[in-house]
């Protein structure tokens, strides 16, 4: 026989454990709130400035002299590339934008390093083709480079390593028309492979659009500064 | 035997009740309970002093000038210290909405952002706490994201050019993967990063990460018998793109200047 009490009962449980339990998903998702809660709950009137409390005449004081030493610093921060021309290189997008006098003439794509680690096979020697990140500076250019193929030039193709000297090693027209060095290896160069432009493609080299190569080259004097973020 | 098992969940979800509320409540003294360079929420002596009425308006403005000028000072002082470094660093300014990449004083890049929040404990501080906390640059000491900070790839040598050209692959377009970080400061900051872009996935995963990063530390304090730590934090929505240039170009322990006016 159906008993109509202990449904009725039945549903009530039923009812207050679901609203336990909202309860209960409501208060785990609060936590950020409950952190909060205190700085919500003052209403305070403590942003109120410090420097009310000075004369008229010293806060002047204290403003001039604040102005300069401001200045002073804007210029000390300035130092490293006042006036010169210098080239930003961001490996995450492959993109690059030169700068002269402060105002940025130039931007495109560039190709830099694949963030490959190449090991062989007994494991004995590591290339990692990366382009070093940090501030660098043009130590030399030139043009119609030729390039030196080094060891992993060979070793990422399978081909035995050639003597040092050798003239599989020399490779020309493979560069562009004008290569500039950061030190250790690592160039600004032309390339043959445009269509990778704007990808990382490179063993940590940094290569450019012909056009865009000239303009570099031609604004960057040795000594100018390479930014690479 | 229906009532008995709705019985059995209702005392269940009730001691989970209790659990989660005494949680979040440690967690509202925790907060309350923040020491803020010396400053505490509680405190009252601060507001005495700058509740007093300052009737003439040329002194408030200079006041206010002065005030603007002293972070900007301290802003500028901090990134020629990190200019003087030899690292990557960042340049926060929240009221332009900026965060930017800097090496010796060049800003090598610039991101907008989109959406700035922050915790109500910085309404709070009064300015004088406020610049001396911002006195020196904030140094990284940990960081929790959902992307790499480099993305290697390993490859082994091919033994002949037969295996070369088998497995030579050619270079891909970037893709950008959902990035979703924190950074941890020391002297009590965590900065979050998310990007924009829609990718609701990720954004559980990180934040579910996230949170069990947290719980973990509040429910050790708490079975250490303190209270769990608050930390403030500044949560920022960049664009993808910016979002991953920065976390990929800042060193580990990177630095940050940082200015609120």
């Amino acid at each position: 026989m159906f008993d109509l009490r202990s449904h009725k009962k039945n549903i009530l449980l039923t009812i207050l454990l679901l609203a336990e339990s909202g309860l209960l998903v409501l208060l785990f998702f609060s936590m950020t709130f409950f952190t909060e809660l205190p700085f919500t709950l003052k209403n305070s009137q403590t942003t109120a400035n410090p420097f009310v409390t000075l004369s008229e005449k010293d806060l002047s004081k204290k403003i001039s002299k604040m102005k300069t030493q401001n200045s002073t610093l804007e210029k000390q921060i300035n130092r490293t590339v006042a006036g010169q021309s210098y080239l930003v290189v961001n490996v995450s997008t492959n993109k690059f934008r030169l700068f002269t006098k402060g105002e940025m003439v130039r931007e495109g794509l560039c190709s830099t390093g694949t963030n490959v680690l190449l090991t062989t096979d007994n494991e004995k020697k590591k290339w990692f083709f990366s382009t070093p990140k940090g501030m660098h500076t043009i130590i030399g250019k030139t043009t119609s480079p030729v390039w030196i193929k080094p060891d992993w030039a060979f070793v990422e193709e399978g081909l035995p390593i050639p003597p040092a000297n050798s003239d599989l090693r020399y490779e020309y027209g493979v560069l562009g028309d004008y290569a500039m060095s950061l030190g250790h290896g690592y160039l600004i160069h032309g390339t043959l492979y445009k269509r990778f432009l704007g990808m990382p493609a490179t063993h940590g080299c940094i290569r450019l659009d012909d056009e865009d190569l000239e303009v570099v080259y031609t604004t960057m004097s040795i000594g100018s500064k390479v930014f690479i973020f | 035997m229906y009532r008995k098992i709705i019985i059995l969940l209702s005392v269940i979800v009730s001691l989970l009740l209790i659990v989660v509320l005494s949680y979040n409540l440690f967690l509202y003294a925790g907060s309350r309970a923040y020491d803020f360079n010396g400053f505490r929420i509680t405190d009252k002596s601060e507001t005495v002093v700058h509740r007093k009425e300052v009737k003439d308006s040329s002194i408030r403005i200079k006041a206010h000038l002065l005030s603007t000028l002293s972070n900007k000072n301290a802003f500028l002082t901090n990134r020629a210290k990190l200019a003087k470094q030899d690292s990557i660093y960042l340049s926060f300014q929240i009221a332009d909405s900026t965060l930017s990449l800097e090496m010796k004083g060049v800003a090598l890049f610039t991101a907008k952002i989109s959406q700035i929040k922050m915790s109500g404990i910085f309404k709070d501080i009064p300015d004088s706490v406020l610049n001396e906390w911002l006195s020196s640059p904030f140094t990284i000491k940990s960081s929790l994201s959902s992307i790499p900070k480099e993305d290697i790839v390993f490859r082994k040598a091919p033994k002949d050019t037969l295996e070369y050209m088998a497995t030579a692959t050619t270079p891909e377009a970037i893709s950008f993967d959902p990035t979703y970080y924190r950074l941890s400061f020391d002297r009590g900051l965590d900065l979050y990063v998310l990007q924009q872009e829609e990718a609701p996935k990720a954004k559980r995963l990180f934040f579910r990460q996230l949170n069990l990063a947290n719980l973990k530390t509040a429910a050790d304090s708490i079975l250490s018998g303190a209270l769990p730590p608050f930390t403030p934090w500044i949560k920022i929505e960049l664009k993808q793109e910016d979002a991953l240039t920065i976390y990929r170009s800042l060193p580990n322990f990177g630095q940050m200047a940082l200015s609120f006016k």
